[in-house]
């Protein structure tokens, strides 16, 4: 009985060793079969996938800590092939909600590759345009469900991802300052680019693995440092209205302002025409002309003209050749390397002593200080100021500038001359802030600079100002400033603002043409000042790129000087001198 | 010989029997050990997929104080602010209508800062040590200036 049964029991057993010995010889098939290869790529392929992990941007302040650029909730919509139905529903919708090109948009899903599983349609959407989409998108569905019938409006696939995007919530304020970022994460210009590594962080790319017993914690990136400027907001945003209405006012085609604290190089505003808004960074090709348009403070050297004087005052004061006492008879004419030098006004303002020569602006008489300076002095202590040089400033895209010194091809003898009262030379207005530090701050010259400090793993680092040398002696510094301050008072200067001491010069500069003469209709309006004179705080500079009210600086540049002037002490809480002179005598 | 050890002999059917149960025990133990670590590691997938899930949350929490923040900064723009302040016709002092007075202890407004552990140079001069040292570090400087002579 008991044998009848054994085969039944060997039967089954043999019947499942049978189909065993089947499945390890058919996973040895595949494994060195032609498709093994193949089919181990597959499955190490859906083991999981490469996420590179972006830091968030660092933003970027001002001195008291209002943003200036930050990231907002962006969205990338795309469409996730398989579950597309309708690609002209999507095309339709897309193309009316964002205003994308629906033969574009068509092409791209019906040319997807068989392999390809999702397909980027468009990105930096916002999320009002997104939730817009979203709610079309519920609807369709909601008919599809209730109403199903052949071809109707259907939007499944459509994929939406946030991430974050680049925001600049003062729009077009310190635009010229700050740069922007494009859309694959890349800064331009000011302190986007110049800064750019800093701000962007390191990406980490991580392994994330499918099978959720091998998840492991994905790293902590961290963001991109966080920038905090010297700016001050309201005094830029202040300075930008002074220099667009001084445009309006005056005519001038172009301009710009700077205000620095000559004592530590800081830059508090820094406003330029034309302005972007950042937020449309798209229209860059239509604001600006070219490149060097984007900061003319920093990027777009010119003749300066006589607010160039003070440079060659300085020099001349440094090395003993003259004095504030010094006089000087103007004839009007000064003859040297073959030409004949002229005052503005072809006038002769005969015994001048050498605030006079400063307050009245007269070429004559500087060309003849230069002279007495001699060619390897004067264009040593022009060096000694930075002529020629970029300053240094953190933001992308400083020009040099040009000085033309002896042994160049293209310099004569008259450009000593010529060089004394600023034609000839070229410089930006941020060189000419720098070298004119050294006569407001006793000697000692500053690097100007943007970046106050840097906020990274929670720790913030305030960057220390640096010196850039000292070109003129303290005494000389003292006295120079004495004498711009007196050449502006006895002058009766339109730059001067109730209740402060102020120093300053004014510099009409004739603008050279392409043909290499200078043109006898447009001129460069500038004035440099600072205040007050016995504790400077604040240096302002004015550029006016060809105003039409009036060639002169003294009635255009001086002005807008005292405005900028008279808003820096508001908002700086600069008290007048004899208030801040009896806190100080209280103190 | 073969009688005695017939007698001492179980019976078969408890041979069997006592088979039966070794392997049902070593099944129900296979199946405890199986089950056990069907629990373990459902329990530990289940944590990573929370895991996964938080660490998203973390994210799309950064970003979302991230565009807070943004939109906050928006909200009190020099536009939106001065916008507001010519709604409630408020308009800027000019330098004849400030009246300035002296505070002592003031040192005027200072830049900002954004970290809690600001210039690392400053805090050390400005704070004393004994805000900042561990007791292993008074002894230390205890010792190095001979406090304990």
């Amino acid at each position: 009985m008991r044998k009848e049964y054994a085969w039944r029991s060997l039967s089954i057993a043999s019947f499942f060793i049978l189909i065993g010995v089947l499945i390890i010889l058919q996973i040895v098939r595949i494994q060195i079969s032609v498709d093994g290869a193949g089919i181990r790529d597959i499955a190490e392929g859906n083991k999981g996938w490469l996420e590179t992990v972006y830091p968030a941007r660092g933003e970027i302040y001002d001195r008291n800590g209002k943003l200036l650029a930050g990231n907002h909730n962006v969205v990338e919509v795309g469409v996730t092939l398989e579950q597309v139905n309708n690609p002209q529903s999507i095309a339709t919708v897309l193309s009316t909600v964002l205003d994308l090109d629906y033969f574009k948009i068509l092409s791209a899903i019906n040319n997807a590759g068989e392999e390809q599983i999702y397909l980027r349609l468009t990105d930096y959407v916002s999320t009002e345009a997104a939730d817009n989409l979203k709610r079309i998108q519920g609807e369709f569905e909601e008919e599809i469900q209730n109403n199903p019938h052949q071809g109707q409006d259907d939007l499944a696939g459509l994929t939406f991802r946030d991430h974050l995007g680049r925001s600049y919530p003062e729009e077009t304020i310190a635009s010229n300052v700050i740069g922007f970022v494009n859309q694959s994460g890349r800064g331009f210009f000011g302190i986007e680019e110049k800064y750019n590594d800093l701000l962007a962080g390191i990406p980490v790319q991580v392994w994330v693995p499918a099978d959720p017993n091998r998840v492991e914690e994905i790293p902590q990136v961290p963001d991109g440092a966080t920038l905090i400027l010297t700016i001050d907001r309201e005094l830029q945003a202040a300075t930008e209205a002074t220099l667009d209405q001084s445009l309006y006012d005056y005519g001038a085609q172009a301009g710009t302002i700077i205000v620095m604290d000559p004592k530590n190089g800081e830059i508090l505003a820094m406003a330029s025409t034309p302005r972007l808004d950042l937020s449309n960074f798209s229209e860059y090709y239509q604001v600006f002309n070219n490149a060097s348009e984007y900061n003319r403070a920093i990027n777009m050297p010119y003749e300066p003209g006589s607010v160039f004087k003070i440079l060659t005052m300085a020099a001349a004061l440094d090395l003993g050749v003259v004095s504030p006492g010094t006089t000087y008879i103007d004839t009007g004419i000064f003859s040297f390397g073959g030409t004949n030098i002229q005052n503005w006004d072809q006038g002769a303002w005969g015994v001048q002593d050498m605030t006079g020569c400063l307050q009245n602006s007269l070429n004559v008489c500087l060309a003849w200080i230069a002279v007495d300076i001699g060619t390897d002095n004067f264009y040593q202590y022009m060096s000694r100021f930075g002529i020629g040089h970029p300053t240094g400033i953190d933001l992308s895209g400083e020009a040099g500038g040009r000085l033309k010194i002896p042994g160049d091809a293209d310099w004569y003898p008259v450009d000593l001359a010529t060089n004394s009262f600023g034609q000839g030379i070229s410089t930006t207005p941020i060189q000419m802030m720098m070298a004119a530090s050294a006569i407001a701050n006793e000697g000692k010259m500053v690097t100007p600079h943007i970046l106050y400090g840097m906020v990274r793993d929670e720790k913030q680092y305030n960057f220390p100002p640096q010196d850039a040398g000292r070109p003129i002696s303290r005494e000389t510094a003292r006295t120079l400033n004495e004498m711009l301050a007196n050449s502006l008072a006895d002058g009766n200067s339109e730059a001067l603002i109730p209740g402060y001491r102020l120093a300053g010069k004014t510099g009409t500069a004739q603008i050279p043409t392409e043909y290499g003469w200078y043109s006898d209709d447009e001129t460069n309006a500038s004035f440099i000042g600072w205040g007050p004179v016995d504790d400077p705080q604040f240096m302002i500079y004015v550029w006016l790129e060809k105003p039409t009210s009036s060639s002169w600086a003294s009635y255009t540049a001086a002005p807008v000087f005292a405005q900028v002037a008279e808003d820096t002490t508001m908002l700086l809480n600069i008290p007048p001198d004899m208030i801040r002179q009896q806190f100080v005598s209280g103190q | 010989m073969k009688i005695f050890n017939h007698r001492i002999q179980q019976a078969p059917w408890r041979i069997r029997r006592q088979k039966a149960g070794a392997v049902l025990l070593a099944i129900v133990g296979a199946s405890m050990i199986a089950a056990l670590y069907l629990s373990v590691s459902s329990r530990s997938t289940l944590v990573a997929r929370e895991i996964q899930t938080l660490e998203r949350h973390i994210s799309l929490g950064n970003q979302e104080n991230a565009n807070l923040k943004t939109e906050l900064a928006g909200l009190l723009s020099h536009e939106a602010i001065s916008g507001r302040s010519d709604a409630l016709d408020f308009q800027l002092a000019t330098v004849g209508e400030t009246h300035y007075i002296l505070v002592p202890g003031y040192d005027g407004r200072q830049p900002i800062t954004l970290a809690t552990n600001a210039d690392q140079s400053i805090n050390t001069l400005s704070l004393s040590a004994k805000y900042s040292q561990s007791l292993f570090d008074w002894f230390e400087s205890q010792v190095q200036r001979g406090g304990f002579r």
